[in-house]
């Protein structure tokens, strides 16, 4: 048996909300049964530590991963801000492990070595899946997702999701237990019985000129076609907007337009969202674009990103064998949500619609996705709808 | 044209190598000197074509001058060959002759076929005349001595020269034509290529074209998204207050409900007739202000995520008799008649919320007993189509005007007839039913005619 069950959190104070939010997952399981794993995403809006201190009064046994988020998706309120919304998990058949790595800011690698080892090591190396939230705003995230890979092996299922903060690319927070942690990695190992499914896909299409990287250092792209990076969306957003990308709002703006990544090597597009921006027009990126790269600039509108989340659930679906999800966590891109505007409801509806009405869902906006591709390599991705699926 | 010049270093030295090993040995030194001095000046005037080369490369010299040079430089070649051809010997048995047939190839591509034809005729030419100065004729003919030019032996080395003439002919003949064949072939090309470099010019522009393009795109889009984003602020905003207002309001409102109450059930005292008839309209008014404010809540709390939706299976026929059954009452009170058409054969059940599928339905079938006439008709409906269940509520009232009929779904919207006929109504009715129907994955959508009535219908998947 797994149960899942989800609650949804609002309101000024922070402990209110988040135990209103556990009491609801809570009562929507079994009766008798506990809750073994607590999914939880909150807007920075609320105290982080005050919230996890009421949804800790009520689950304090349950192994409790999740992240800060820039909008909260519930199977209930579908999209919200300045919420919570928790998933509680209970199974017979299904065994959670917790665990964390710190200090993404020093040494990445690691912090995501420390992680995955903690997994493996609680789990005694039945771990057969799992789900990670971090930060990317302190550190090399290639790094830290380098370091928890390393010691899980290359092939090893794991998707999730890089903590966000309302779109101010200044702090994000990572949950687990009873705390929020800054500049950590988060893990959510599971084993025992259960078929897991997890697919990520975006609607961007391409806009405009390629144009070719040729200077970059780590995660920081220097400069396309000799001008500085910053140049390509400069040229697109025009003089109005040049202001704009000068004062640090160039990560909030170009969320709505990622930076589509060509490899030579590769015929899939990489969607890149940088997250800093220097004043020599470097800009920043979760994950590094190497150089002869191609770059285009990525639109999509709100048709076609209901039809990929149509293609991505029915996805879920094959990758389920037909079986009904027990649990669903989405996690979802800030680009999509401000390419849906208003309609950002229409999305999860038609995830619903697809996936079933009546299965719990829980699922933030983030900065960056984890996983979920067709490709045997792990990647980071932005401006995707990853949709994660457990069924028994 | 350059590479002329690289291979004359290479043919003018061959040609000299081999006069001097066929070398008739007849000349003695004086011939010897006469070949070192002509391959001397080949060179230097090949040197002096190399200089040409570089300035017709860097400087936009004419045609002509171009041609003058080539002609210049074959006319070096054959001079210089029938100088071997003299230093070996001379005549038909020279090797020399074989070298004319470099200018001739030469010429065949530079100039093509005329070129190529008039070289091939200046070399047999040459030939002819190498073979009448070896042979002495003109020497005897300077003198005066005719004897032997009727001979046997002048006809046969004649005869011979005339076959060599005749390959060069040929030769030129046949390397015109394929050099007509090739300029033919170039001249399609360059055609081609003139072709594709205008189609690349214009898909260059075409891509400008279109980058500019994406640029206005991405501006427009990008001012659309701030619009957006600013009225999502606004509807916050519009919500929260909503939210704080009708909040605010619940609990004077009931405090003046069970106030009236009292009076009105002469808790507090005997009422005249006339106050007991203005305190029930208060009451009444005051029911349709909390009726509002329950809207505005229902509304908030649907928002807000703070409902669970329970997913119970249930047979939805069931549910729409008993909220027909619920509001038979007010039906008879306008003298409305209810027909509901059941299916013959019993529906498979749905999973629903069973109490926020009730809102909906009486959401559309007070509306419909509402906004219908005195002694009308409603039809409702429910049936199963494909994996869908169809249900629908059918009225002959009011109608709804067209140009309000996208609006008729948002908060707060009341058709303009719909304010005349009926003063009461939040506008959240319809809003409330949608919300309702979208979390259970469904479709809702009406059909109206203005002053003959309208139907609402609801679509629910059954498989999920």
């Amino acid at each position: 048996m797994i149960a899942a069950s989800i609650g949804v959190g609002t309101g000024k104070d922070p402990q209110k909300a988040g135990r209103e939010a556990c009491a609801a997952a809570l009562s929507g399981l079994p009766p008798g049964k506990k809750a073994d794993a607590l999914i939880v995403f909150c807007s920075i809006a609320l105290d982080q530590d005050k919230m996890l201190d009421g949804v800790g009064e009520l689950a304090s046994d349950a192994v409790i991963v999740g992240c800060s988020s820039a909008g909260e998706i519930s199977s209930e309120g579908i999209s919200s801000e300045g919420s919570v919304v928790i998933m509680a998990i209970s199974s017979d058949q299904v065994q959670f492990w917790g665990a964390m790595g710190n200090h993404i800011l020093w040494n990445p690698k690691k912090a995501g070595e420390e992680c995955a080892n903690t997994l493996q090591y609680n789990s005694r190396g039945y771990m057969s899946s799992c789900l990670t939230f971090l930060d990317v705003l302190s550190g090399n995230a290639d790094a830290t997702i380098g370091g928890f890979m390393s010691k899980l092996g290359p092939s090893f299922p794991v998707c999730g999701g890089v903590a966000s903060d309302d779109l101010l690319f200044f702090e994000t927070y990572q949950y687990f237990q009873n705390k929020a942690y800054r500049g950590s990695i988060v893990g959510l190992g599971l084993s025992g019985e259960y078929q897991a499914a997890a697919v990520a896909m975006h609607g961007f299409l391409p806009i405009g000129i390629a144009r070719k990287v040729t200077r970059s250092e780590g995660t920081t792209l220097l400069e396309l076609d000799g001008k500085p990076a910053t140049s390509i969306y400069e040229d697109y957003f025009g003089l109005e907007h040049t202001h704009d990308l000068h004062v640090g709002l160039l990560p909030s703006l170009a969320t709505s337009y990622p930076l589509g990544v060509y490899l030579s090597d590769s015929e899939e597009v990489l969607l890149r969202n940088p997250i800093f921006v220097d004043q020599k027009g470097g800009m920043t990126f979760a994950s590094a674009i190497p150089v002869g790269a191609e770059i285009r600039l990525m639109i999509s509108d709100v048709e076609r990103g209901l039809e990929t989340a149509e293609l991505a659930a029915n996805e879920v679906i094959k990758k389920l064998n037909g079986k009904k999800p027990k649990a669903v966590i989405i996690i979802n891109s800030v680009s999509r949500k401000k390419m849906f505007g208003l309609r950002v409801d229409e999305e999860i509806e038609v995830i619903q619609r697809i996936l079933g009405r009546d299965v719990p869902m829980v699922g933030f906006y983030s900065y960056a996705q984890v996983g979920g591709q067709s490709g045997p390599d792990l990647q980071f991705h932005n401006g995707s709808l990853l949709i994660w699926a457990i069924a028994e | 044209m350059r590479w002329i010049v690289d291979a004359r270093w290479y043919y003018a030295l061959l040609a000299f190598f081999l006069g001097l090993i066929a070398q008739d040995g007849t000349g003695g030194s004086n011939a010897l000197g006469i070949l070192i001095a002509s391959l001397t000046i080949v060179l230097l005037c090949n040197w002096i074509f190399v200089l040409a080369i570089k300035r017709i490369d860097t400087e936009h010299i004419t045609e002509a001058r171009v041609n003058t040079l080539n002609m210049a430089q074959v006319g070096v070649d054959m001079v210089f060959f029938f100088i071997i051809m003299m230093f070996t010997g001379g005549g038909v048995e020279s090797i020399g002759h074989s070298f004319f047939f470099v200018p001739i190839v030469v010429s065949m591509i530079i100039f093509g076929f005329r070129g190529a034809i008039s070289v091939a005729i200046a070399a047999s030419f040459l030939v002819f005349l190498s073979v009448l100065l070896h042979s002495g004729i003109i020497t005897e003919l300077l003198i005066g001595d005719t004897s032997r030019l009727f001979s046997h032996d002048l006809t046969n080395v004649l005869l011979k020269s005339g076959v060599i003439s005749l390959l060069y002919v040929l030769t030129g003949f046949f390397g015109g034509y394929i050099s007509r064949l090739i300029d033919a072939r170039d001249e399609l090309f360059q055609e081609q290529i003139s072709r594709e470099e205008s189609q690349i010019d214009r898909l260059e522009k075409l891509t400008k074209g279109f980058d500019q393009s994406a640029k206005l795109l991405v501006r427009r889009d990008l001012e659309l998204t701030s619009a957006n984003e600013k009225l999502i602020q606004l509807d916050k905003m519009k919500s929260e207050i909503i939210s704080v207002v009708a909040h605010q309001l619940r609990t004077p409102l009931s405090a003046i409900k069970w106030t009236l109450k009292i009076l009105l059930d002469k808790d507090a005292g005997v009422l005249t007739d006339q106050q007991q008839e203005l305190l029930q309209k208060g009451f009444d008014s005051n029911e349709r202000m909390i009726k509002l404010v329950n809207d505005m809540l229902s509304v908030d709390r649907l928002e807000s995520g703070k409902i669970k939706y329970a997913f119970v299976p249930v047979q939805f026929e069931d549910i729409v008799q008993e909220m027909i059954r619920n509001l038979l009452t007010l039906a008879t009170r306008k003298n409305i008649r209810i027909e509901f058409s059941s299916p013959k054969d019993l529906l498979p059940k749905i999973k629903v919320d069973v109490d926020k599928m009730h809102d909906v339905l009486q959401n559309l079938i007070d509306n419909a007993i509402k906004y219908t006439k005195k002694d009308g008709v409603i039809l409702v409906g429910v049936a199963q189509e494909d994996d869908e269940l169809h249900f629908w509520v059918k009225d002959n009232g009011i109608g709804i005007p067209p140009e309000e009929s996208d609006k008729i779904f948002a908060r707060f919207f009341r058709a303009t007839n719909a304010t005349h006929t009926e003063t009461d109504g939040s506008g959240l009715g319809l809003f409330i039913a949608q919300t309702i129907v979208k979390r259970h994955s469904g479709r809702m959508w009406f059909e109206s005619v203005l002053g003959e009535g309208s139907t609402f219908h609801v679509v629910l998947p059954l498989n999920i």
